[in-house]
């Protein structure tokens, strides 16, 4: 590569990706930005503002949010964990496996339309609960394939040793497993958070409405075609991922 | 499979544990529902006392800015000081309330997620007709003797009597939106139509949702010359013989609409959108106030009028229905009573907070309120009730609609 | 040992029961439901309306436009990625400057359709410097990028997501498997430049990331919210066509929703298990 089309590619590149947050920025301070208007007429903080207030409940759904993804970050990343270890040690641990890929082929959304049924049957839909349980039915496979790579023989055979060496079951995982996989259960945690945090399809059809939290809210800003208050409540959903970013950038390498 | 052989006894054992869950979890929630007293039966105190410190939860499209500021910033804390009421809106249109329904229904659930819901025309035949309304209920409420029930725009919905058990909210006829600067004479029939989408493509579209649909019903009525070629009960042979009509003319023209009629927008927001971008040279509301209420948020060019071209437009009204299913029956009573209040009726009237039309009848109201209704601020964009009054058509039967959805998707949209 | 070996036992069992039974019991009821054998108005055992699907093509068509949005999205970001890592020889996350490719990584799918819409659309920022430029005059002349018939502004967002995400995995795979040093060695036996790629890298990258890529491809197919945002009226992505067709006001419209519920479900699962049967393929 030549060093000039390098650095074009570069600047290129740059543009493609600061692009969408720099627009929705300025979007979200404008007053008004439409045909022809390169650029908004004048700037105002007053979407911001609104979305503090406590009518339009922006800020709320963002705590909203965070809990649900914080909860289905936990619980996932707990239960893969314990159950990744079980099936290392399982002589189906292949088969077991496998099954952890069908949700998670799954288009989250259609997964949801199919078992809504089930969920209000049990009266778990627009309830937070609901959708804590629903978001964990895709978080938790994740976590599943996420740990499948890591239960490798030397941590098994240190396991092992530590319980030969008389050490209880939660001691084990409290001064053995814990501390040896600090650095992917960090991963698991920040990856199932980010699935909880950007769903939205599952979020809004288990949640009935009832759940607001900040991707429903984008998009009922989008529908009633209201693009600043839109453009605000994206920019709250992009600011903890990017938060992230600057703690480890490899929290934010996930497939989904 | 092989899996779940070897693991049967731990497998028998979790299979065991969720079913117990769920059984245990779901008679928690039958055990809530025993024997209760319809409102139905109590007085209005004792309802209003039901309602106290409860929560309502009413499902609305929330798809216009004003409508929800008009819900978030009255409604609400109104319902909260006057009667410790808390109100919970969810997103949610006609087609989403009844499907569900239909799934609580179907899971056999008595206390359902919506006590009350935004209803009009064919999610109140639905309704009625999976008997997922609960009712008659509108005499009970006090506000209710204002109404003006003589009006046959009011007291049937889709040609069907409303018998109680929807209680009228607003009354609106649709208009066509058009930039007087852009569209200095704007089509008044099909053919004039016609003739601007040739000269001008790609500037008309409609979009694909009950405001699309109801100017399809206008449509309708020009091509059979006479509105109550439609008005009765749904009549097949009526409908094929001038939908094909209609969508023969669609489809011919629709080469002239934006994106050549390949694609319509999903709903009016997006029309509004397109029309503020100047893609679109016309857009459309079934609020005859809606011009004046965007031109006063600033979304409108301040050239924007509206108007009903001479096949007439619909005139319908929405109301609010509670849910057989619903848990909260007193509570939306109230909420319901609340909004047909002279009060509430009066701002929801006054095209910088809404701009919908009341449902009270002026002489029935004290001369206190009368003056009132009298002194808001009229509509300088858009035309005066009366004018376009004299050009209202009535609903169709609910039947009609859910035909058109259909067919405006597998005869226009997929051909 | 026995007690730590049944609750062993009962927790894998309830990872089958948390893994398999949505997908079973959503896909028994989407079955029945389809065959009107479940539902409200269930009018007992018919076949009309999986004949209805099929004899109207419509089923066919929703899967191939999502097949054509998921191969053309996949493949051009794929390729895109290949080349930039290829010629940055797996050198290019060493650099502090390509913290940038994380950036689509932090937005959701929804905030970036969102974003499109209002940058490619007719009345857009684009179509607006266009304007200033003279070479369109109203919004109506602007070429159509998003709500088109080809789905640009859908494989516009999925190719933005996909080439950051394939940049900085390929760039992994490249520096891991120590591409270049085979490259050095396949280079001083002889082989030219564009020898050593066919022989050498393409394979070897490919072998190595075809499962995760396939992955990748599935998720597209069933993505919703950027056609949700950035779609046509027809034809229609899967999953966009699945949740409009359960939630229509023509309540006949449901036992079709539910028999693309049911194909839709069982191609994933035939998609899982070929994947795990081929050679190289999911653990």
């Amino acid at each position: 590569m030549k060093p000039a089309i390098g650095k074009i590619l570069w600047v290129l590149l740059a543009t493609l990706f600061v692009l969408p947050a720099a627009y929705l920025l300025l979007l979200s301070f404008s007053s008004s930005w439409h045909f022809p208007m390169l650029f908004p007429d004048a700037l105002t903080s007053k979407w911001w503002a609104w979305s503090f207030a406590s009518r339009y409940a922006v800020i709320g759904g963002m705590g909203l949010s965070l809990a649900i993804a914080a909860g289905v970050s936990l619980i996932s990343t707990l239960a893969a964990f314990l159950s990744s270890r079980w099936m290392a040690l399982s002589r189906h641990r292949n088969g077991l496996l496998l099954l952890a890929y069908f949700p998670f082929v799954l288009s989250p959304v259609v997964l949801a339309a199919a078992i809504y049924i089930f969920f209000v049957r049990l009266g778990w839909n627009g309830s937070v609960a609901g959708v804590i349980f629903a978001h964990f039915l895709i978080a938790y496979p994740y976590a599943v394939i996420l740990f499948s790579g890591y239960w490798n023989e030397r941590l098994l055979t240190m396991d092992a040793l530590a319980a030969t060496l008389g050490a209880g079951s939660f001691q084990r995982y409290r001064r053995v497993l814990f501390p040896l996989s600090r650095g992917v259960l960090a991963l698991a945690l920040f990856q199932t958070f980010l699935i909880s945090w950007f769903e939205y399809g599952l979020s809004s059809y288990i949640g009935m409405g009832r759940v607001p939290v900040l991707t429903v809210q984008v998009y009922r800003y989008i529908s009633e075609a209201n693009p600043h208050m839109a453009a605000v409540a994206s920019l709250l959903l992009v600011f903890p991922p990017l938060l992230m970013l600057w703690v480890n950038k490899r929290f934010l390498i996930r497939l989904i | 499979m092989r899996i779940l052989r070897k693991d049967s006894a731990a497998g028998r054992m979790g299979l065991a544990a969720v079913f117990f869950l769920s059984f245990f979890l779901s008679s928690c929630r039958q055990a809530e529902s025993k024997a209760e007293l319809s409102p139905l039966q109590m007085s209005w105190e004792e309802v209003l006392q039901e309602a106290r410190g409860s929560t309502v939860h009413l499902m609305m499209w929330q798809g216009d800015p004003f409508i929800n500021r008009y819900m978030n910033e009255y409604v609400k804390p109104k319902l909260d000081s006057l009667y410790g009421i808390h109100l919970v809106l969810l997103e949610g249109q006609g087609n989403r309330i009844v499907s569900q329904v239909m799934t609580e229904k179907e899971a056999g659930i008595r206390r359902g997620g919506i006590d009350m819901g935004w209803i009009n025309g064919e999610t109140f035949y639905q309704l009625r007709q999976i008997e997922g309304l609960f009712g008659p209920f509108v005499e009970k409420l006090p506000n209710s003797r204002y109404i003006d029930f003589d009006n046959p725009f009011i007291a049937f919905d889709f040609q069907q009597a409303v018998e109680g058990y929807e209680c009228p909210w607003g009354n609106v006829q649709q208009v066509i939106i058009y930039d007087s600067l852009r569209v200095p004479d704007p089509p008044r029939n099909m053919e004039a139509l016609a003739a601007y989408v040739e000269a001008r493509p790609g500037t008309f579209t409609l979009s694909n949702d009950f405001t699309g649909m109801t100017l399809l019903k206008a449509f309708l009525t020009e091509l059979a010359g006479a509105p109550d070629t439609f008005y009765g009960p749904f009549r097949e042979k009526t409908y094929l013989k001038y939908s094909g009509k209609l969508w023969d003319w669609l489809n011919h023209y629709k080469k002239y609409f934006w994106r050549r009629g390949e694609t319509f927008p999903d709903a009016v927001a997006s029309l509004h959108q397109l029309f503020i971008n100047g893609e679109l040279n016309f857009s459309m509301s079934n609020n005859d106030a809606e011009v004046d209420n965007k031109i006063l948020q600033g979304l409108f060019p301040e050239s924007t009028r509206a108007y009903v071209p001479d096949h007439g437009s619909i005139q319908n009204s929405h109301y609010m229905g509670i849910m057989a299913n619903g848990a909260n029956k007193a509570g939306a009573m109230v909420v319901a009573n609340f909004l047909i209040s002279p009060e509430a009726q009066w701002r929801k009237a006054d095209p910088a907070v809404w701009g919908d039309g009341t449902v009270l009848a002026r002489k029935k109201l004290s001369r206190e309120w009368q003056k009132k209704f009298a002194a808001i601020p009229h509509r300088k964009y858009s035309p005066s009730r009366d004018e376009i009054g004299e050009k209202a058509i009535r609903e169709f039967d609910a039947e009609y609609m859910i035909r058109l959805y259909e067919d405006f998707r597998k005869k226009v949209i997929e051909n | 040992m026995r007690i730590r070996y049944l609750h062993r036992k009962a927790g894998l069992a309830l990872h089958v029961l948390l893994t398999l039974l949505p997908l079973a019991a959503g896909g028994i009821y989407a079955l029945l439901y389809s065959v009107g054998l479940a539902g409200s108005l269930a009018p007992g055992f018919t076949l009309r309306y999986w004949d209805s699907l099929i004899s109207r093509g419509t089923l066919w068509q929703t899967f191939a436009y999502s097949a054509y949005i998921m191969m053309v999205s996949v493949l051009l970001s794929y390729a895109s990625a290949l080349a930039l890592v290829i010629s940055g020889r797996g050198r290019l996350m060493q650099q502090s400057r390509s913290r940038i490719f994380y950036l689509p990584l932090a937005m959701p799918a929804l905030v970036l359709a969102f974003f499109a819409f209002r940058f490619f659309s007719g009345g857009g920022w684009l179509a607006s410097l266009a304007f200033r430029a003279g070479w369109i005059e109203s919004p109506q002349e602007f070429p159509e990028l998003v709500n088109d018939p080809y789905g640009v502004g859908i494989i516009f967002v999925h190719f933005l997501l996909a080439f950051a995400f394939f940049s900085i995995y390929l760039d992994r795979v490249y520096a891991n498997e120590r591409i270049g040093e085979q490259v050095q060695s396949a280079r001083v036996l002889g082989a030219g430049y564009g020898q050593s790629l066919r022989r050498v890298v393409l394979p070897m990258i490919l072998r190595k990331t075809w499962p995760a890529v396939s992955l990748y491809a599935l998720f597209v197919f069933g993505s919703y919210e950027v056609p949700l945002l950035l779609g046509r009226s027809s034809p229609e992505m899967l999953s966009v066509r699945i949740v409009r067709m359960l939630s229509r006001f023509n309540l006949e419209d449901r036992p079709e929703g539910f028999a693309i519920v049911f194909a839709y479900m069982m191609l994933s699962v035939l998609a899982v298990i070929l994947l795990r049967k081929s050679k190289g393929g999911l653990r």
